[in-house]
């Protein structure tokens, strides 16, 4: 019977996804996601584990990508995935950033001119 | 002539007051202060002393070119013909103001004017260049020929706000201003103004130089 072998680097994918989806569970109890975002990041997490332990059943997938080894795969995986998230985040912030700006402006001139109402009716009273 | 000046602050608790009595007498009630979210009592002294200032304060930091934009638009619900823009940390004389609203009167056709400072004698050398490299960036690429672009004394008619809005939070807030005028064809002039540099400078650094520059060079491309 074939013996599988374990080697450091999948040892620490596994780990490292493992304190992921602890840290995932984490943020969704304290409600910093709902649960379709603890669905994803675990769906997320679950893959590196699969792609840890079983990274041959990716080889067909870097044959049709002319890529020599399943590890190259993951690298450009991985590089690919972090660039979707820099670009997600970098939208989000300056969506948010707009909008922060925006509200605090608009609140800004908003107490100004009830400051200015209440100067009003005080001199009229 | 209505006209309203515009003074961002943030944290000048300590020259507040000073700055607030450089100003002649017949200034002050045209004044708009937007404290940008200070962490100290800055707007507290500037309305304790001078309660005739319209003191506009931002909950949290925003930067110069938010409180600015906060400012220019309190000024034109103020039905503001004239926009008037400085600093609030003593580097610009309040007695300039008037050079400004002379200039409006002797040209009705300029829409924005630009303060210059006498770059060289005495600023330090790293502002220098950077100064200097902006400005001839500025002039190479928009065609718009100032000797300072990044001084923060400058006014201009409230009509063309529409057309000189920015969208800069920080410092490269002037520079898109020079820009939306270029590309705008607005017409302008620059003044002379007198400049104090001081110790407790905390303007831009040479790594916002950067950010404008980079800045200019896409708003070239895209704008």
């Amino acid at each position: 019977m074939e013996t599988m072998e374990i080697n450091g680097l999948q040892i620490a994918s596994i780990a490292f996804s493992i304190f992921m989806m602890y840290f995932a569970y984490v943020g969704y109890r304290r409600k910093h996601f709902e649960k379709w975002g603890l669905l994803l990041w675990n769906v997320v997490f679950i893959l590196v584990i699969i792609s840890a332990l079983l990274p041959t059943i990716f080889s067909p997938f870097a044959q049709v990508l002319k890529i020599a080894r399943v590890f190259d795969l993951f690298t450009v995986a991985g590089i690919f995935f972090l660039l979707v998230i820099t670009f997600l985040n970098f939208l989000q912030i300056h969506k948010l950033n707009g909008k922060l700006s925006h509200f605090i402006q608009k609140e800004a001139l908003k107490e100004d001119e009830k400051k200015h109402d209440q100067k009003d009716g005080g001199e009229i009273s | 002539m209505n006209y309203k000046i515009i003074v961002p602050i943030y944290n000048e608790s300590r020259f507040i007051k000073k700055f607030l009595e450089t100003f002649p007498e017949k200034h002050i009630k045209h004044l708009i202060l937007v404290d940008d979210g200070s962490s100290d009592d800055t707007a507290k002294i500037a309305k304790t002393d001078y309660p005739e200032v319209t003191i506009i304060r931002h909950k949290i930091n925003l930067g110069k070119g938010k409180s600015m934009e906060t400012g220019a638009l309190k000024a034109i619900k103020e039905n503001a013909d004239i926009l008037i823009f400085m600093d609030g940390d003593l580097q610009h004389k309040s007695t300039d103001i008037n050079r400004f609203l002379r200039a409006f009167s002797k040209y009705p056709d300029i829409d924005i004017l630009f303060g210059a400072r006498t770059i060289g004698r005495t600023m330090r050398l790293i502002p220098f260049v950077g100064n200097k490299s902006l400005t001839i960036g500025i002039n190479l690429l928009f065609h718009y020929l100032l000797n300072d672009t990044q001084c923060g004394f400058r006014a201009f008619r409230s009509k063309v706000f529409p057309k000189l809005r920015w969208k800069s939070n920080g410092y490269s807030v002037e520079t898109e201003m020079i820009i939306n005028a270029a590309k705008n064809r607005l017409q302008y002039k620059e003044i002379p103004i007198e400049t104090i540099y001081l110790d407790h400078y905390k303007g831009t650094s040479v790594f916002d130089g950067i950010i404008i520059l980079l800045k200019m060079l896409t708003w070239k491309l895209w704008k």
